[in-house]
């Protein structure tokens, strides 16, 4: 009796095994399938941007402004074939993208908050609410949340200097900010400030 | 967008030009009547977008779409006031218009012509109502010469552009001028570079036109990298009028021999890229770019480059990097750009305003243009008039107009009624000014003399709650995070400079500071590289020229008179303002207020952080700051 309970339970455990190696299988060649489409759309993604523009020097800053766009910054190795596919040494790419403004090497949030710290709305006040965006986030200036829920940012001049002060989110620019506005922007229900 | 285009086939003569001038003039001029709707940035960001699509739900409701045409123009300049809607011919004014409004604007003033007195803008001094907008102070001393189209066209139609007498200085240009000609009318104009140097324009051609070129390969470029804080109006004359510096590049190309243009354009601006776009899709497939333009054997095409973001790339020479691909940082200026700039060749650079002035030199004549402005300084300048301003908006003025008919008659006065400290010209290159010099002319050259420049036209007004040291303060570190690191004495020295102004701002160390600040501005100047380098230190000299005193009080008194230096400011509050409404009380995120309700309330000075959140929930005016 002992015996055939024994060999049930190893039966079982066997059952049990093969069960798991199966899944794990399964998941391991899912996950490659995964990572040969994600690869695969990525280099197709780069492909379509390379092929906007001819293919040399003078490109790389408008393909880098293509890259940004698409992924919201600059990935390494999207940045890595982009230099074998215009030709360009890594270390140039790594230079302009480090030099201008409009890059982004680290990931960036959902939600793009861009104070504007141009003079008119400096004069304005836009500090002030640049530094309440960073008390109620967390994070500094230039900074991204943990949780990539929020990307903060002081910007020079938007150009709308006549709403000043301009915050911009996601694109979408709000004019004459007050500091009560804040919480709406985090989408928070109710801001401590609103009143 | 585009809502009229009625043909697709190429121009090939002026007289075929003008056969369908007139046939765009007829639609365009169909209906004198018209509804203009600002569609600048400022008004869409006060919501004109919405509007315009009541005026069309609205006009569809009412089967007016064909009878009533309405245009979504470019700036209008009065951002301050937007959205704004005008009824033409009249041009009758309305102000911060919303959806709401919309019915009553088409059944009563459009149809009955009926005035609807609370969507008129009011003086605020004497509370009247003006109905027409050139009857607004704001409006009435203008000279919109570049500018004053921008309410009449829509942005996305060439066909506009045409009908109110478009391309028709390319056509003279190409078919009556020699490129010679062409030089010599615009030096007779004595238009000079909009975009901050002042350079003679016509001389910039000539040279670059005489300029040896071994395959005869020369450029024109468009710098559309508008990156002075506080300054648009570039951004809106692209976006108002693109077609206008489309022409101005084909002429200027025309009298320089080059074949090829590019417009570096800013990527913050992307209302502006797509004007841009669109009107060089419309000029191309109309044949004003392209081979053999007009038939007259000239070719000339124009590319758009996007800008990376970066100040510095509106210095010539770090621009034409950037347009490389490589890093935009200048070099120094022993050969100038319109001999060797871009990929080696002769390249004639102006600004967007520059090149939208060239076409009416070339129809109305040098002399017009000439006819205004003072002695050096021809015809007008576009400003953006911005910060502690009543009026604030973009603000075209005969050269030579007093900063105060410009600050307090157009502008109409400090806002909120507080006292006039300064006004800053030239944007991060350029300089303070005080009340004293409220009456000098503006133009290129006496603005220079008293430390300040004209640069691109910002202009931004600061009152008695602005700290001049902060001021210099925040452009240095403008200028520390925008130099490009190539020379030792704008990199190390703007840095120090920072430093040196923190320490003023945080009222540390001695008076000695202000000569050790003194000595490193008159460095930079000398040994910087470019002219971003050369004018750092700028803002910092001015202020020092004009309001030594500040930086004396917050080294000496521990004082900072504009409330804005935090370690030298307390927030406190006035007892016979504060009625205990608990407002400043729960907002105060340091718990630094205490109170009862209906009882004056108190700021605890050492848990006070002073972030200044107190005073802005505050309706009663009973936070005070000093």
């Amino acid at each position: 009796m002992t015996c055939l309970l024994q060999k049930a339970k190893v039966l079982l455990a066997f059952k049990s095994y093969i069960i798991y190696q199966v899944s794990y299988i399964i998941y391991q060649v899912s996950y490659i399938i995964y990572q040969l489409r994600t690869m695969d759309n990525q280099n197709n993604k780069l492909a379509t941007i390379l092929s906007r523009y001819p293919k040399e020097e003078s490109s790389l800053i408008m393909v880098l402004q293509d890259i940004q766009e698409e992924y919201r910054y600059l990935p390494q190795e999207v940045l890595v074939q982009t230099a074998e596919a215009l030709g360009i040494a890594q270390a140039k790419i790594f230079g302009v993208a480090t030099f201008f403004k409009a890059f982004s090497l680290k990931r960036r949030g959902e939600k793009v908050i861009q104070v504007c710290t141009g003079t008119a709305c400096h004069v304005r006040g836009s500090r002030l609410i640049l530094e309440k965006f960073e008390r109620e986030t967390g994070i500094k200036a230039g900074e991204t949340s943990g949780d990539l829920k929020y990307t903060l940012e002081g910007v020079n001049c938007v150009g709308a200097c006549a709403l000043g002060p301009v915050v911009v989110v996601n694109e979408e620019m709000q004019g004459n900010f007050t500091m009560q506005k804040t919480g709406k922007v985090l989408g928070k229900s109710r801001s401590k400030d609103d009143e | 967008m585009s809502e009229t285009t009625t043909m697709t086939r190429k121009i090939n003569s002026p007289a075929e030009l003008e056969a369908f001038r007139k046939q765009c003039s007829t639609v365009y001029f169909a209906k004198e009547k018209f509804i203009s709707v600002c569609g600048g940035t400022g008004c869409r960001g006060g919501g004109c977008l919405k509007v315009t699509e009541a005026f069309r739900n609205i006009l569809d409701k009412l089967g007016l779409t064909d009878k009533v045409p309405l245009r979504l123009t470019g700036c209008h300049g009065f951002c301050e006031r937007g959205p704004l809607v005008v009824i033409y011919p009249e041009k009758i004014f309305y102000q911060k218009v919303k959806s709401s409004d919309v019915e009553a604007i088409i059944t009563d003033t459009y149809l009955e012509g009926k005035i609807i007195d609370k969507l008129l803008y009011r003086d605020p001094v004497t509370k009247e109502a003006i109905v027409h907008e050139y009857d607004i102070p704001f409006y009435k001393k203008q000279m919109q010469n570049v500018f004053g189209s921008n309410g009449k066209i829509n942005p996305y139609s060439i066909d506009d552009y045409i009908a109110i007498g478009g391309y028709s200085a390319l056509t003279k240009v190409l078919f009556n001028m020699q490129p010679e000609g062409v030089i010599d009318e615009v030096r007779k104009s004595g238009l000079r570079g909009c975009g901050g140097g002042g350079f003679v324009t016509a001389r910039k051609w000539a040279s670059c036109r005489n300029a040896a070129s071994e395959d005869g390969v020369r450029y024109v470029i468009c710098n559309a990298d508008e990156g002075d804080p506080g300054a648009f109006m570039d951004r809106s004359i692209m976006e108002g009028n693109p077609n206008a510096v489309i022409e101005g590049m084909i002429i200027g190309a025309y009298a320089i021999g080059s074949h090829q243009g590019y417009v570096y354009i800013r990527r913050e601006y992307p209302l502006a890229l797509d004007t841009l776009t669109k009107a060089l899709m419309q000029a191309r497939e109309y044949g004003f770019l392209g081979d053999d333009i007009l038939g007259s054997g000239f070719d000339f095409r124009i590319g758009i480059n996007r800008g990376g973001g970066a100040f510095v790339c509106g210095e010539s020479t770090a621009l034409m990097a950037s347009m490389e691909g490589k890093v935009g940082e200048p070099r120094a200026k022993y050969t100038h750009t319109t001999d060797k700039g871009l990929w080696g060749k002769p390249t004639n650079l102006n600004n967007v305003e520059t090149w939208a002035n060239v076409p009416n030199i070339i129809n109305k004549g040098a002399d017009w243009f000439a006819a205004v402005g003072t002695k050096k300084s021809k015809g007008t300048k576009i400003f953006s008039l911005v910060g502690k301003v009543n009026n604030t908006g973009l603000v075209e003025a005969p050269m030579g107009m007093t900063l105060r008919e410009i600050i307090f008659d157009i502008g109409g006065g400090v806002k909120d009624g507080r006292k006039f400290k300064a006004v800053q010209t030239g944007g991060p290159s350029g300089g303070m000014l005080p009340e004293s010099l409220l009456d000098l002319p503006v133009d290129f050259d006496s603005l220079t003399e008293v430390g300040s420049m004209m640069g691109s036209g910002g202009m931004i007004v600061m009152d008695d709650r602005n700290c001049m040291v902060d001021m210099a303060k925040y452009y240095i570190h403008f200028l520390l995070e925008e130099s490009c690191g190539k020379c030792v004495p704008c990199r190390e020295g703007l840095t120090q400079m920072h430093y040196l102004l923190e320490k003023v701002c945080a009222g540390e160390g001695g008076l000695e500071v202000i000569k050790q600040i003194e000595r490193l501005g008159s460095v930079m100047c000398v040994a910087s590289l470019c002219g971003l380098g050369k004018s750092a230190a700028n803002p910092v000299l001015s202020t020092l020229r004009y309001f030594r005193e500040e930086y004396e009080e917050h080294l000496r008194d521990k004082k900072c008179r504009g409330g804005v230096c935090k370690p030298l400011i307390t927030y406190s509050v006035i007892p016979e303002n504060c009625n205990g409404c608990y407002v400043c009380f729960r907002n105060c995120p340091e718990q630094a207020i205490t109170g009862k309700k209906q009882e004056v309330h108190f700021i605890h000075e050492d848990k006070c952080t002073r972030c200044g959140i107190c005073m802005a929930v505050c309706k009663f005016e009973a936070i005070a700051v000093a």
